[in-house]
């Protein structure tokens, strides 16, 4: 059964829903409504899970127990277990913490992959992996390729799988902040998305669901054909160019989560995964050009 | 004698170069030399440079002087990191 289809009464305060997001299971508890509200809507096509599955990560969202903060000013308290790894922050931003929060459980503790800090497209087998550091624009790429026909494997974290060096699908939302939430919301008006929370400390965030496409095939993994390193510059007429294969190998360490920790698995996973790959700096100014020069690489 | 420090691992990918990985030292390093038999001599251990330099003219039949040079700054990169027994 998929979140869509769960009943209503399923989705209430307090109670504990279990879903698979790609390779993982979460059970997520939420003292705060609009959480449960925001899953069905943004992870609808994910799979449930029964209330006696085994899952990876068990995520709490509470309330304070001080009297006076469930009431006044109100925070939310993520738990992963019994670990709370954050401070609270105030209690509409829920949703986005749940998020964040679950990026968190993942990169934290998923070390059967490679794990780059990057997001990850493909179509016609051309497998684009796009390592950036925040407001690089990155994730407003992604979104308007995978709304595009692209099909999204991941917006944040990239999975590679040190048995194979394939890439793992997540599928999950994409992350937008601030002027690119009405960039795509403009561009796909019929996109699904979370409410907009402002004022969070990443500024204004709003979470796009991703194709129902990218969802159905989470379990297909691919190889990667391109390393893309984009940068978003207003006014900036499209330019490329070539990295070389090394350059392209120290920048996913840069991003990586966890190279370090891997240690001879990590090394020979990257370099497993990076042979046959090609490498560019990507700038770019126009969305529409941007777009067009990805769409000639699948030709 | 010459020879890469112990858990030293290389991967070269040919057109491009060799990935050094040492597991102890948690050091990654690249080497813009695609001779795996110049990197497999390193891990047995060579008496000295020349006959390192006699591998690289084999495989790329290059002067000697571009080989002695590409010896040397490999050695140079390695040492500096200390990926090379002494």
């Amino acid at each position: 059964m998929k979140l869509k289809d769960l009943a209503k009464s399923k989705l209430e305060s307090g109670k504990t829903l279990k879903f698979d997001v790609g390779p993982f299971s979460i059970a997520v508890k939420s003292d705060f409504p609009n959480v449960y509200e925001e899953i069905a809507k943004i992870y609808s096509e994910f799979e449930v899970l029964s209330d006696e599955h085994f899952v990876d990560f068990e995520i709490t969202l509470r309330n304070s127990h001080s009297l006076i903060r469930k009431f006044f000013r109100k925070q939310c308290f993520f738990q992963l277990g019994d670990q709370e790894p954050f401070t609270p922050i105030p209690a509409n931003q829920a949703f986005p913490m749940f998020e964040w929060g679950l990026n968190w459980c993942i990169s934290s503790n998923a070390h059967q992959y490679l794990m780059i800090h990057a997001a990850v497209i493909e179509k016609n087998g051309v497998c684009v992996v796009l390592p950036a550091p925040p407001g690089s624009g990155k994730s407003t790429l992604t979104a308007l390729l995978v709304f595009s026909g692209w099909r999204l494997l991941s917006d944040e974290l990239t999975l590679i799988e040190t048995s194979s060096g394939l890439i793992q699908p997540l599928a999950r939302p994409i992350n937008l902040k601030n002027q690119s939430i009405s960039v795509i919301k403009q561009a796909f008006p019929n996109v699904a998305h979370s409410n907009i929370v402002k004022d969070t400390h990443k500024g204004d965030v709003c979470l796009f669901k991703a194709p129902d496409a990218s969802v159905a095939n989470i379990d297909r993994k691919s190889k990667a054909t391109h390393i893309i390193l984009p940068k978003f510059s207003k006014n900036e007429a499209l330019s490329t160019d070539p990295m070389s294969q090394d350059s392209a190998f120290f920048e996913l360490i840069a991003n990586s989560f966890n190279y370090n920790i891997l240690g001879l698995s990590g090394f020979n996973t990257l370099t497993e995964f990076i042979d046959g790959t090609s490498s560019f700096n990507l700038r770019y100014g126009d969305n529409k050009a941007a777009l067009e020069w990805f769409e000639a690489l699948t030709l | 004698m010459l020879k890469f420090r112990s858990n030293t691992v290389t991967r070269t990918h040919e057109g491009h170069g060799t990935y050094i990985y040492n597991i102890k030292l948690s050091e990654t390093l690249f080497i813009p030399i695609d001779v795996e038999t110049f990197f497999t001599a390193l891990s047995s251990g060579v008496e000295n440079k020349s006959e390192l330099t006699e591998v690289i003219v084999k495989d790329l039949d290059c002067s000697e002087e571009h080989a002695m040079l590409a010896v040397d700054n490999t050695l140079n990169s390695l040492q500096q990191r200390a990926l090379i027994e002494s």
